[in-house]
């Protein structure tokens, strides 16, 4: 993304110098403004597209996960011997709370169909 | 020679720096004066709850022209008001003054505790349960279903699993064939662990399906879009609307994790769906169950979901009376752009109007904005597209 900025920085540069070089001149700001974000836009998007780049993002979001499980594990050691409700248990208790409400909305339904 | 900051002309940069602050002072007072950014005020009545879910009845001042009701169900992602976002950019308006009966899903706020609804809960749980209660309500055996972006894949798997409760299916920039890579989305949820993302998150938190959506276009969704603001800062209602639009834009639902992991491994990274491999429960879809009549809508310059992943759905589907309507313009033109009001929702009620006898016509009359000039499938060209195959998307 680095080289992508830099990249897009230097077309940009050299747009204005062609321009100036021709003896045009920005006569608003937006004119300067609209070709930095064009140049800028097109140069992400050209590396956005790439599949070394979707790879390398994929690859970055599970390190960032990787880190996140660990430090929810940590905490739940730490945590441990503290009168609260540690995430996993939480998670077995909605475990246990979606499988009744899933019977119980099946019983109703076999209720209503009985009554039909 | 002069420099090259010499050739910006300074006069005038001091100028325009001038008047933006005029602007920012001003947009500032209008800021503080809004005191509500009101979205979705269409006159509405709930009508069922389960869970988090809400189905909401829509008050009809008019005549209803079409008997059938409409079920709108919107994606998970983002909410259903999209559609009624404000009151001169409203396809909910624009429909219930063309005589529709409208009801529409809110699928609320998921939380930890829905962790693990699935795909099978949504589909055949909550959206069937809001169908039977139409159903009822209506009288009517089978009902509309009208389907927007993941709205409209779950609409047409439902179809597929329960085309006796399904009159017409009207599909809205809805993916269903996810093997391109044409939208930076597809190409990137095909590198991304979703297992490690759901066992992380368990309910995947809006704001990262957000900054992702941000990233598609970051120069223009994080600064042109502010800067552009200032050019309507001064006008209270124009920049009401845009408040309104960046509300629903960072009012994103989280996503209930067992969801979503079926929904991306199977669809964007298996592409079950298209294949006839998905399973839903214990059912597998095939999306040539798909019997009624269906229009499927497509965006021809759709950055999140490319006509390439909704167009295959008209080769893939079972019945013969099918429309393939080309809109020009993106993903959320669709719903908000001048265009979907002067032409879109007229389309969908005129289709659907000549839909809804019970033997319905079947008619070669196109909606009011032209086939030819849409490129959509009039009932002659059916049989010519289902042999050579859909033109490519452009």
């Amino acid at each position: 993304m680095y080289v992508a900025g830099i990249r897009a920085y230097e077309k940009v540069i050299a747009t204005v110098a062609d321009k100036v070089s021709k003896g045009d001149e920005f006569k608003k700001f937006d004119e300067f403004f609209d070709l930095w974000l064009d140049v800028s836009e097109k140069a992400y998007y050209a590396l956005f597209q790439t599949q070394d780049f979707s790879k390398k993002q994929g690859e970055l979001l599970e390190a960032q996960l990787n880190v996140r499980q660990h430090f929810f594990k940590f905490m739940e050691l730490y945590l441990y011997d503290f009168p609260i409700a540690l995430r996993s248990e939480m998670d077995d208790l909605y475990k246990t709370v979606y499988d009744l409400k899933k019977k119980v909305k099946s019983l109703e339904k076999q209720i209503v169909e009985a009554h039909a | 020679m002069k420099s090259v900051l010499e050739k910006f002309d300074m006069k005038n940069f001091i100028k325009e720096v001038s008047e933006v602050s005029t602007k920012l002072i001003k947009g500032t007072e209008n800021l503080a004066g809004i005191e509500e950014i009101d979205v979705g005020t269409a006159p509405k009545e709930l009508v069922y709850e389960e869970d988090k879910l809400r189905l909401y009845h829509y008050k009809q001042d008019g005549k209803v022209t079409c008997g059938v009701p409409v079920l709108i169900v919107y994606a998970l992602v983002n909410r259903q008001y999209m559609l009624d976002i404000q009151p001169d950019r409203s396809i909910v308006r624009n429909l219930l003054q063309r005589g529709m009966d409208l009801y529409i899903i809110d699928w609320g706020y998921p939380t930890k505790s829905d962790m693990y609804l699935t795909l099978d809960d949504y589909i055949s749980g909550y959206l069937d349960n809001c169908v039977d209660v139409i159903r009822k309500r209506s009288g009517k055996d089978k009902i509309n279903l009208m389907g927007i972006c993941q709205g409209g894949t779950f609409c047409g798997i439902y179809s597929a699993l329960y085309p006796e409760k399904v009159k017409n299916l009207v599909t809205l920039v809805a993916p269903f064939d996810f093997s391109t890579n044409d939208g930076l989305l597809f190409s990137w949820a095909k590198n991304m662990n979703v297992d490690a993302l759901v066992d992380t998150y368990r309910v995947i938190p809006g704001d990262f399906l957000n900054s992702g959506f941000l990233m598609l276009m970051p120069f223009t969704l994080n600064i042109r879009k502010y800067m552009d603001m200032l050019d309507v800062v001064e006008d209270r209602q124009t920049l009401l609307n845009f408040l309104r639009m960046e509300k629903w834009i960072f009012d994103s639902p989280g996503q209930a994790g067992e969801c979503l992991r079926q929904f991306m491994k199977d669809c964007y990274q298996g592409n079950k769906l298209i294949k006839g491999e998905l399973r839903i429960g214990d059912r597998l879809v095939d999306l040539r169950d798909i019997t009624m009549p269906l229009l499927n809508i497509y965006a021809s310059a759709d950055h999140l979901v490319p006509p390439a992943a909704t167009r295959p759905l008209n080769d893939a589907v079972g019945t013969t009376d099918k429309t393939l309507y080309e809109f020009k313009g993106g993903h959320i033109g669709v719903f908000v752009g001048s265009k979907s009001q002067k032409e879109l929702a007229p389309a969908i009620a005129t289709w659907l109007h000549e839909r809804d006898g019970e033997g319905h016509r079947k008619t070669s009359s196109s909606p009011d904005t032209g086939a030819e000039k849409t490129g959509q499938t009039t009932p002659e060209k059916k049989q010519s597209t289902k042999d050579k195959g859909l033109k490519k998307a452009k």
